[in-house]
């Protein structure tokens, strides 16, 4: 290597921590196609389509209307929630629609977006950056930051103001290794503005609050390494920091999980995220849109993007406006349409296919492929598993891709869980390698999106049952509340009741005394039935007025359930009425024999 | 302008192995092998060969037929050729035609499509077919010829033709001879020396021609397992697995004793079923250390039946009963995903 030329403690290229990417393959790169020309600036399109959905999370909410004049790095859409980006005019220019578009999807679905016709002046707003002081004040780099509606650019899309805010994070990881074929967007980068990147670098790592950075590259990139070495080996305080480690060419090793492994030996737990074990990992082509943000002021309007494949007479990376389409974008590189086989947005192993040359450039396109028929030719038809394993070999999650397919296939929740499905970083190494050519990737995504629909159905239906219950329990509350008052009133009317008697009881008492005296020494089997009969008739009369009351109810009740209850509560009144009805019928037919055998 | 173009049309290897080139190039493996049995074993066994992988196609077309499916795609897979080559390399050089029908008919019909086709069967095919016909028809299996024609006189084209179809004037008895691993099962008087000694067919290791027939499928394994298209670990375990047992087995000039570790290394169908057989994806281990735990059962199971069972090869019986513990297996070598402590291993347990 002709590194030597700077301090070669600088580029390293293993280290005690380092560790091997688990599985893996090297893929034919096809990278040296788009590289041969520097970077190009591209020319502004007659109109740019700029979808509100460009990351993770929330969609942007439209500040602006349509026949408004907006000027170049002017805020167009807000961010909508903690989760969200802020969208900027690209160039200067009139908003002529905010509509559904085709937007970058592989559903090739319409999405809601902001159109702009540029007026070619290219006219900035005013940009306010921030000066060397303030650069270190961490609340105002996160504002920038913010501000510039910077998301990641490595190809995700996370929102880079929320993933700063992460805390106790002990290094900031660096993603540079730009693993899949064909893209080259930040090699390139690199080797055009590897000074950019750094300072950029040093920025997060200001506003992450880490002392510790490593950057992560594949060796298969020698130009972008020694400019990164040459800006790093230029400060002594930056060599301190900055550790630039070479690894090698081996797909997936740019997976954020993967690289961290690479790199630090670590791994990162399952369905956690890196900050977990105290790390982050961010892109390079981020790390230059915070320098921008921060030192100018200037918002995530514009990235490098490569423009390659077989169907282009030369593939380039080209600096091109968020909101570009396809068909200008490919216009830079000599776009031939009748070899166009297939086109695909970000890498062939994890990008996707689209079928409109309509179709924006977003802030998270790294690459768009116009391939041809022998680059992509059509798959052969899937046939058995035959449980070869090579699936397994090369997994870099250590799966075992042929069981997840088995139960992928019957959707056994139950052994996909066990089979970790939640783990496949969906690399699309094990349909690279099937021998069966059976589409591996696309059944665990289907099944992933399967499970996690039952899940949120399963949280749903939890929820309504809970809700279900509460009501269930709030009824027999009130049942409970009704019964109890009830009772206090039959008490209050037993003691009333017992008060009205008392007066002219006392006096037939006085009278009846002696009478009583008399008949009890007569009537010694027969006790007296006259007190119980009264009770009974004021009970008769409480169960009649309650009958009343639960048949009035009846009238203003619809649920049936209810409905049941009160017939109930009816019938139970009704057979109390008759049973007591009854026993003063019997006493008083028992009394008359009685008296007439007296 | 051009078709609809769906997600899962991604980059896919041109330089990969198809299932059929797999099958192709074991066939490829196996020509040292085949080459080396047709000199020692004379033209038998090159009828042997044809005709069991003639059957083989006629069977797969034909259930492919019955089941309705596309059988020219299924056909082109190679892989009954491949169930149809093992059968025909197994099967003694002077069994009758009906001995080669009944094996291939029962390993593509009953070893393969019961099980609903390729890479579903849960026994390796061409050893169930064989199984089948070591224990019905024990006389044509062990209708072996001694592995070279300088010791002992071999059927000519007209006489190994007449004896498969049965009409000849000579029989496959006048032929037949007992192989090296027949006369080690069957000794019981005689040290090791003197029964080297007191047989010509026993000459060397183990015989020379069943040494060379080992050391060609050998070479042939080495070729598969440089090609990538079967992994070391079966292979790997089933021979050491034998060394080991048969190095504290073997007990120098004792009558009883067993032979030599190389003996069983290179005897009988050791190598064949080390390299093309126990490496048969479909019905072993899928992990990498299920097969190494695999090759290492089938070259315990194939020790402990030549010297203490009833036959006098065992990679059949050997291959099939670990086949059965494949599964179990993969549930307990399962590796440890990325970002988990250790490995999920065992069945799968409900959640409550």
């Amino acid at each position: 290597m002709s590194n030597q030329t700077f301090n070669p403690e600088i580029i390293a290229t293993s280290s005690s921590s380092q560790s091997r990417l688990v599985g893996g393959l090297h893929l034919p790169e096809h990278k040296a196609i788009s590289t041969t020309r520097p970077v190009l600036t591209a020319k502004i399109a007659d109109e740019l389509v700029l979808p509100l959905t460009q990351h993770i999370g929330k969609q942007a909410k439209p500040v602006v209307n349509v026949g408004d004049q907006v000027l170049k790095g002017q805020c167009i859409a807000e961010q909508d929630s903690e989760i969200s980006a802020r969208l900027h005019a690209p160039t200067s220019g009139i908003i002529t629609a905010i509509e559904p578009r085709i937007i970058s999807h592989p559903s090739g679905l319409l999405a809601m977006c902001i159109v702009i016709t540029p007026d070619h002046q290219d006219q900035w707003t005013q940009l306010q950056g921030l000066s060397t002081t303030e650069q270190h004040n961490i609340k105002l780099l996160h504002q920038k930051i913010s501000q510039a509606g910077i998301v990641g650019l490595g190809g995700a899309g996370f929102p880079t103001a929320a993933k700063i805010k992460a805390t106790k994070l002990t290094t900031l990881i660096i993603n540079a290794a730009e693993c899949e074929p064909y893209i080259t967007a930040d090699d390139m980068l690199l080797r055009t503005y590897a000074h950019e990147v750094v300072s950029g670098i040093v920025l997060l790592m200001r506003a992450i609050e880490v002392q510790n950075c490593i950057i992560g590259i594949e060796d298969n990139k020698p130009e972008a390494i020694q400019a990164l070495a040459k800006v790093i080996a230029s400060d002594t305080k930056l060599q301190n920091k900055i550790k630039l480690q070479v690894i090698a060419a081996i797909y997936p090793s740019g997976g954020e999980k993967q690289l961290i492994k690479i790199l630090t030996g670590k791994e990162v737990p399952s369905a956690k995220i890196p900050a977990e074990i105290g790390m982050v990992v961010h892109n390079v082509a981020t790390a230059q849109a915070i320098y921008k943000a921060v030192t100018y002021g200037e918002p995530l309007i514009s990235r490098i993007t490569t423009i390659t494949g077989g169907a282009l007479e030369s593939p380039v990376n080209i600096e091109v406006l968020i909101g570009t389409k396809l068909k200008d974008a490919l216009s830079h590189a000599g776009f031939i349409p009748d070899k166009l086989a297939k086109l695909m947005i970000g890498g062939p192993m994890m990008g996707f296919a689209v079928n409109s040359l309509d179709v924006p450039l977003i802030k998270t396109s790294n690459c768009v492929i116009a391939g041809t028929i022998t680059e992509f030719p059509p798959k052969p038809e899937a046939q058995d598993c035959i449980r070869c394993g090579d699936c397994a070999d090369v997994c870099p999650a250590s799966l075992l891709p042929q069981k997840l397919l088995e139960n992928a296939i019957i959707q056994n929740e139950l052994k996909l869980d066990k089979y970790n499905l939640f783990d496949c970083i969906e690399c699309g190494l094990c349909t690279y390698v099937c021998p069966s050519n059976i589409p591996l990737v696309n059944y665990y995504k289907r099944s992933k999106q399967e499970i996690r629909k039952n899940r949120q159905q399963k949280i749903k239906s939890e929820l309504s049952k809970q809700r279900f219950e509460k009501r269930l329990q709030r009824l027999q509350q009130a049942k409970q509340q009704r019964e109890l008052k009830r009772k206090q009133m039959v008490a209050k009317r037993q003691q009333a009741s017992a008060k009205d008697d008392n007066n002219e009881i006392q006096a037939a008492l006085a009278r009846v005394q002696a009478k009583k005296q008399q008949a009890v020494a007569k009537e010694k089997e027969a006790p007296s039935k006259n007190s119980t009969a009264v009770q009974n008739k004021i009970r008769i009369d409480l169960a009649k007025k309650q009958l009343k009351t639960e048949i009035a109810k009846l009238a203003n009740v619809s649920n049936k359930h209810d409905i049941a209850t009160i017939q109930k509560n009816i019938t139970m009144l009704q057979q109390q009425i008759d049973s007591l009805e009854n026993s003063i019928i019997s006493n008083e037919t028992l009394k008359k024999p009685l008296a007439e055998n007296n | 302008m051009w078709k609809n173009i769906f997600i899962q049309d991604k980059l896919h290897s041109s330089n990969k192995l198809s299932v059929q080139q797999i099958m192709f190039f074991v066939l490829l493996a196996a020509v040292p092998g085949v080459i080396t049995q047709f000199i020692c074993f004379g033209w038998g066994a090159f009828i042997q060969l044809v005709w069991c992988m003639l059957l083989a196609i006629a069977f797969e077309a034909f259930i492919l037929k019955l089941r309705n499916y596309k059988y020219t795609d299924y056909l082109a897979d190679n892989s009954a050729l491949v169930t149809g080559m093992l059968l025909g390399v197994a099967i003694p050089p002077l069994a009758p035609w009906w001995f080669g029908l009944v094996g291939v008919g029962f390993a593509i019909v009953f070893g393969k499509h019961i099980y609903g086709g390729i890479g579903k069967n849960i026994f390796n095919p061409a050893m169930l077919g064989y199984a089948l016909l070591l224990v019905s028809f024990p006389k044509q299996a062990a209708t072996w010829l001694p592995a070279s024609s300088t010791l002992l006189p071999q059927p000519s084209l007209t006489e190994a033709w007449g004896i498969f179809w049965g009409y000849a004037a000579v029989t496959a008895d006048s032929f037949a001879h007992a192989t090296p691993l027949d006369i080690i099962k069957n000794n019981n008087t005689l040290t090791l020396n003197e029964l080297w000694k007191s047989s010509q067919i026993l000459d060397g290791i183990g015989g020379k021609g069943w040494v060379l027939v080992n050391i060609s499928y050998a070479i042939g394994g080495l070729f598969l397992l440089y090609k990538k298209i079967i992994k070391w670990q079966a292979p790997l375990g089933m021979l050491l697995a034998i060394f080991i047992m048969a190095f504290f087995g073997w007990q120098g000039n004792n009558t009883s004793s067993a032979a030599s570790p190389m003996f069983y290394l290179f005897d009988g169908a050791t190598m064949l079923g080390a390299f093309f057989i126990i490496t048969d994806p479909t019905s072993g281990a899928t992990s990498n250390l299920g097969r190494l735990i695999f090759g290492i059962g089938v070259g315990v199971l194939v020790y402990v039946i030549r010297v203490f069972g009833g036959y006098p090869d065992a990679v059949a019986f050997a291959t099939l009963l670990m086949n059965l513990t494949a599964p179990l297996l993969d549930y307990y070598t399962s590796p440890r995903a990325y970002g988990h402590k250790k490995a999920d291993k065992g069945l799968p347990r409900t959640k409550s």
